[in-house]
């Protein structure tokens, strides 16, 4: 084995499969600060930080697994996710999968999730068309959207924002990520 | 027949081109001559009159703070009355546009209004036509955005393996001064408040209600004392006397006392009220 790294321990017995079973009992990402309290304090960040190498490297021959490192609130963190190759072998034994997202959702999602919280009426005000029900009752049944409560105001309308789970399922690190929605078109790149 | 082609719909009004045998669609025939259901396909993927009408600004290359309002609005209209043509329902926004098209167009007729106070600009009548779709683009622009982002369940795919459920609790982390701590403390419980160890749960309302109805079967009067179970403390004075009470409340027993402060007696009422009503 040539693979070994020049900077990081040799991680000691067992360490890269507690590591490997920890990231796949845990959907959500993991920083090497949650990992270390999981496998043990004595145990030095370096080499849990050893361990997740030699899983990444175990897991490049895996054609559909892979060990995602992203950054969030400024620390790395890991979680095992299956490729999108994956896909259509999925796809064939269970075709009552997610369905794909209309525009009218797409739309919707992106105004709460730039403009929340938002109400039906300013997503109908900002779309010109009235908000289909179904759609906000797709997007909260996939866990991207919630009630944030009711405006006091006459009417007290619902207001609406995303959760916790949709900047994870979108890989967004947190909604200050999202472009600047004023910029996205302004008067003076619409009239190209 | 190529109608297949058409029936991919593209998702953004940018490229909604339709192509008819793979040659793009450019113009509306002159001719009315409509191909296929190719016209009502892509007319109909509009997500309303907003997107209808960046639409034609696009495709006409205008200035959006120069809409052209009264070309606009024949085209806007041409097209609503396009769509009415292939009988596709046209939603109460697209009318409300038309009015609102329309309004704007009789205003730019008219001498601008004074805007009170401040000798500002006049308030350009399609300011807030404009404001709005400058809205609608921004909205598809981010839809655009979060589309192309990778997305769990078509992108990538979370895994995981669940754990066995009724995990044990993890071992509390212990040093010597909590375990004195702890002790000193159960030590002290212990001594306080030995009368009070009772357990709550197994002392149901329901269930006592019950219990006292069988004890009263055969229709004989019994002293109320013989109800109480003194190993239970308190809490089980307190659940037995509700039980007590909500028996009486419905009618299924009752009691009488000879002389103050002397003993109780429970008896049952008449055997047609004796079910423990559900809900009162």
């Amino acid at each position: 084995m040539t693979d070994e790294p020049q900077t990081l321990p040799e991680p000691p017995e067992g360490l890269v499969e507690l590591v490997e079973a920890l990231l796949l009992a845990q959907s959500e990402p993991l920083s090497l600060e949650a990992l270390g309290a999981m496998v043990g304090q004595e145990t030095e960040p370096a080499l849990i930080e050893a361990a997740l190498d030699r899983l990444a490297a175990r897991l490049d021959a895996h054609r559909f697994i892979e060990l995602e490192r992203s950054v969030r609130e400024g620390r790395p963190r890991w979680r095992l996710v299956a490729a999108a190759s994956l896909a259509p072998y999925l796809k064939a034994g269970d075709p009552a999968r997610p369905p794909r997202l209309t525009r009218a959702a797409l739309e919707t999602l992106a105004l709460v999730a730039w403009r929340q919280p938002i109400t039906r009426g300013e997503i109908e005000a900002a779309r010109g068309v009235a908000v289909n029900p179904q759609i906000v009752k797709q997007l909260t049944e996939r866990g991207w959207v919630r009630s944030l409560g009711h405006r006091d105001s006459p009417g007290r309308p619902e207001m609406l924002g995303t959760t916790p789970a949709f900047l994870q399922d979108f890989g967004i690190e947190s909604l200050e990520q999202l472009p600047d929605f004023e910029r996205l078109a302004g008067q003076d790149d619409i009239d190209v | 027949m190529h109608s297949s082609d058409v029936s991919a719909a593209p998702r953004r009004w940018e490229d909604a081109t339709p192509r008819v045998s793979g040659e793009p669609l450019e113009q509306l025939p002159l001719d009315l001559y409509i191909p296929a259901d190719a016209l009502a396909i892509w007319l109909e993927q509009f997500e309303g009159p907003l997107d209808l009408l960046l639409y034609l600004i696009r495709k006409h290359n205008i200035d959006i703070l120069e809409i052209p309002v009264a070309e606009v609005t024949e085209q806007y209209l041409d097209y609503l009355e396009l769509m009415k043509s292939m009988a596709i329902e046209l939603a109460a926004e697209y009318l409300l546009m038309a009015a609102w098209l329309a309004e704007i167009k009789s205003r730019m007729l008219l001498p601008p209004e004074p805007r009170g106070e401040e000798d500002d600009e006049p308030v350009d009548p399609r300011a807030e036509l404009v404001e709005r779709l400058l809205e609608y683009e921004r909205t598809t622009r981010a839809a655009g955005w979060l589309d192309e982002r990778p997305r769990r369940d078509r992108d990538w795919f979370a895994v995981a393996i669940d754990p066995p459920p009724n995990l044990p609790p993890p071992p509390v982390p212990a040093d010597l001064d909590g375990l004195i701590g702890a002790m000193k403390h159960l030590l002290r419980e212990g001594s306080v408040k030995r009368a009070h160890h009772v357990r709550a749960e197994p002392l149901s309302i329901r269930q006592r209600m019950t219990a006292i109805l069988g004890g009263l079967s055969a229709g004989r009067p019994r002293p109320l004392s013989d109800f109480f179970v003194p190993e239970e403390g308190r809490m089980g004075i307190a659940v037995c006397t509700v039980a007590i009470l909500e028996l009486a409340r419905t009618r299924a027993v009752d009691w009488e006392q000879d002389d103050p402060f002397g003993p109780v007696t429970l008896y049952r009422l008449e055997a047609g009220s004796v079910e423990t009503e559900e809900d009162p």
